[in-house]
């Protein structure tokens, strides 16, 4: 068997150009011939027929997998970049606490052992090894949602979660203000507050999944475990604003941000982070047509796609969702490195550019993207409308090197139903948000202004996201103000299959009954000759557009 | 003749008068009427007198069923009943002891802390209750709540007279007591919170621009899920036991 650090070696900038130039035909352009494409349109797909000339961007297929998970993840605590190895840094004494990625990544749910277990089982082992027993185990959820209690057990598998729940494991709860502590400014100014437990630490650790650029790095600790306090001086709309994108930390406001608030925090603690790259195996079985060319769909791909379409639509609301959410995907981890922060997030940003990026050459005037039935912040949830519009606008816009797929002034065509349907305990304040806030504005400085901190600081949402199952009062807001970016930059949104024209006008979109009369929308505009790209996904692509 | 003067809030902006209104029955205490009722009977004069109302309320309690499966006003109705002939002066007595030694212990500390937490943003409480004034009066000043809507009993000669005077707090009325209430503190509903436990109070929630359904009863959890209203869940004081403290009370009284 090949020896893992063979496999977790890092790839060189030549190498890396060499392998996305080896996908130049990722990139196609319509003909009269071409088959129909498969568009994700919420829990289904839509099949539709392309105008001709459009240019079709696909995932780069799914990256080798290392062959033993635990021995690259050995390996990589032994040899960690720019510290000591794990081992040298423990005494019986010390106090630790490990804090973990929650499940708003990957999307959907690997297949397990999750990633997690594995990381935790040899940290823990390790730990045990040296005898250090003051563990506590925080899973880092920031705003987000407290995962449930068979949602953890899921995640961090049973050995775990025995050993430590739920005094030892729990969720990370930024509303409780005799566990955050402050660790001081930036030089920029932005307060820096972190989970007390972490603050008190000999030792942090962080077990991460990098499924996208955009995650690890300082974003880990710095955003994972902070309260509001923290998270303000990043998610606000003039920091999105100057982000370009997201999916590239160098040009992005926000991480720069966080890196600011990371650096503070790893000087006075030390800080020992585990990031994991994994391959784009999203859909594998029979659903890993959805991830081909469809000019090369066979019969069976076809017969498979007929039998999700019919199953989809034929399936009440509740069965449908009950299925998706089940549905585990087949990832493998591509890489592993632990240590230093910095260090370790530049070898994983390297691992997962070289399974995301492929070579775009110029904007187009249309891009078309569909989005699917799930995103970070609706896990075993509902995809609502401030969602669609954060997945659309805000991650597939943002799918970008460089510049964005769409020309300033371009129109973004998003495929969804677009329903007014939320989830009452996990996303309470979106609705109020949605129906009260949005209703008398959609720019998000109007609306940082006007409401930010009253849903920040509302008791009844603060309750529900303390001891109930609800995303942070404030978080809708920053699901918005996700969308700034690609608000600024392009001229129009349109929802098409939009099933509820008034959801769409409330987001500031308008919408079409279907893609054609969408298209046709878009192009009365831009013109005949208008150029139109779509983002085929999922799986993720990052778009390096010259 | 009073002005209100519009207080300043954090962006500059008047700020709104606005208004939480809390059930209580359920919603802040793990308490209800029946067990108010069980106190006062269980603490009235002699045991032959005690024993001889607790008898007639166990009599009482299959009519009690059924106007609880039906109408809650009919209910309290028929509850309110059980204290016929009580001299006023021992239930404001009684009230204020079953405030003090039991009720107070009852209240949902999460609960409390959501009252101070919405007050300290700008929401004045108010209680809203099927329960009766006699208790309300000494838990609202515990609570420091300055208004709240109980049920109050027509009194003749100093007695209890087992009727109940209106209106009468329960489903429509509380929602119609909160729109007074409303257009006389100069506030809108639609900018008022409400909290409550049970489906009869739909029309009270309903009628407010910010419903919340606490620890709901099936009916008004789907009511809750399907209108998207906020849910939230209390916990007990775990240190409290209703079988325990009554037991106990009673081997003291």
């Amino acid at each position: 068997m090949a020896r893992p650090e063979a496999k977790l070696k890092e790839l060189k900038t030549a190498e890396l150009k060499h392998e996305v130039g080896a996908r130049k035909d990722l990139v196609i352009t319509t003909t009269r011939r071409s088959e129909r494409r498969l568009i994700a349109y919420g829990d289904d797909f839509l099949f539709e027929k392309l105008p001709v000339g459009t240019r079709v961007i696909y995932p780069p297929p799914p990256l080798e997998s290392l062959a033993d998970p635990d021995q690259a993840i050995r390996y990589a605590l032994l040899h960690p970049e720019n510290a000591d190895p794990l081992f040298a840094q423990l005494n019986p004494n010390m106090r630790v606490t490990i804090a973990i990625d929650d499940i708003s990544l990957p999307l959907p749910q690997m297949r397990r052992p999750d990633l997690r277990e594995r990381l935790l089982n040899q940290v823990m082992q390790t730990l045990a090894d040296y005898g250090v027993d003051d563990v506590h185990l925080i899973i880092a959820t920031s705003l987000h949602r407290r995962m449930t209690e068979a949602e953890i057990r899921r995640m961090v598998g049973e050995k775990a979660f025995k050993q430590f729940w739920p005094d030892r494991l729990y969720n990370f709860d930024a509303e409780n203000r005799a566990e955050i502590t402050m660790m001081g400014k930036t030089d920029h100014g932005e307060e820096v507050w972190l989970s007390k437990r972490a603050a008190d630490s000999d030792l942090v650790i962080y077990l991460n999944i990098n499924l996208v650029p955009m995650d690890g790095g300082h974003k880990s600790v710095a955003v994972g475990l902070s309260p509001y306090a923290s998270l303000r001086h990043h998610h606000n709309p003039t920091t999105l604003r100057d982000s370009h994108s997201y999916m590239d930390p160098n040009h992005s406001a926000l991480h720069r941000s966080a890196d600011r608030m990371g650096r503070v925090i790893n000087s006075q603690l030390n800080v020992f982070t585990l990031e994991t790259a994994v391959n784009n195996n999203m859909y594998g079985g029979m659903l890993d047509f959805l991830a081909k060319n469809e000019d090369r769909f066979t019969d069976w791909d076809r017969v498979r796609l007929k039998g999700y379409q019919w199953t989809m639509r034929n399936l009440s609301d509740d069965l449908r969702r009950q299925m998706l959410r089940n549905y585990a995907s087949p990832y493998g981890m591509t890489g592993i490195w632990a240590g230093e922060t910095e260090a370790v997030h530049r070898k994983a940003l390297a691992k997962v550019f070289q399974q995301y990026a492929v070579p775009v050459k110029g904007q187009a005037d249309i891009l078309i993207v569909g989005v699917p039935f799930i995103c970070p912040y609706n896990v075993n949830s509902i995809m609502n409308p401030i969602l669609v519009q954060c997945t659309g606008l805000g991650y597939l816009f943002n799918m970008y090197r460089g510049k964005p797929l769409v020309r300033e002034g371009g129109t973004v065509i998003v495929c969804h139903p677009l329903r007014d349907e939320f989830h009452p305990e996990h996303h309470p304040s979106y609705i109020e948000f949605f129906h009260r806030c949005l209703a008398q504005t959609t720019d998000a400085v109007e609306l940082a202004d006007q409401f930010e901190h009253e849903f920040a600081h509302n008791p009844t949402y603060i309750h529900m996201y303390r001891y109930g199952n609800a995303y942070h009062g404030v978080h809708p807001f920053y699901m918005w103000y996700w969308g700034e970016p690609a608000r600024q930059h392009c001229g129009r949104v349109i929802a098409a299959g939009c099933e509820e024209p008034e959801v769409a006008a409330r987001l500031g979109w308008e919408a079409a009954d279907s893609l054609d009369e969408a298209i046709a929308m878009a192009t009365s505009e831009q013109g005949r000759s208008a150029s139109i790209t779509y983002l085929h996904l999922p799986p993720l692509v990052i778009a390096d557009v010259e | 003749m009073s002005v209100h003067r519009a207080k300043s809030s954090r962006n500059g902006r008047p700020q709104i008068r606005r208004a939480a209104f809390y059930d209580l029955d359920g919603t802040l205490v793990d308490l209800n009427l029946v067990h108010i009722t069980l106190f006062v009977l269980a603490n009235l004069g002699e045991w032959s007198n005690r024993l001889s109302y607790l008898a007639s309320f166990v009599a009482r309690a299959p009519r009690l069923y059924l106007a609880e499966q039906q109408d809650r006003r009919k209910l309290n109705i028929l509850m309110f009943e059980a204290f016929k002939g009580i001299s006023r002066d021992r239930l404001v007595e009684l009230g204020r002891e079953y405030c003090e030694r039991v009720l107070i212990d009852h209240l949902y500390p999460k609960g409390i802390e959501l009252v101070e937490a919405n007050r300290r943003t700008g929401l004045e409480p108010v209680l809203v209750t099927g329960s009766p004034d006699w208790v309300i009066a000494p838990l609202a000043e515990h609570l420091n709540i300055a208004d709240f809507s109980a049920n109050r009993m027509a009194i003749s000669r100093g007695r209890a007279t087992g009727r109940l005077l209106e209106p009468i707090m329960a489903t429509a009325e509380k929602a119609t007591w909160c729109e007074q209430y409303a257009t006389e503190h100069g506030m809108k509903l639609a900018d008022c919170w409400g909290y409550a436990d049970s489906h009869y109070d739909l029309p009270f929630l309903t009628a407010l621009g910010h419903p919340v359904a606490v620890n709901p009863d099936k009916r008004l959890h789907a009511t809750a899920m399907s209108r998207q209203w906020p849910v939230i869940h209390l916990e007990k004081n775990r240190n409290n036991n209703i079988i325990a403290d009554n037991v106990r009370r009673l081997v003291e009284a």
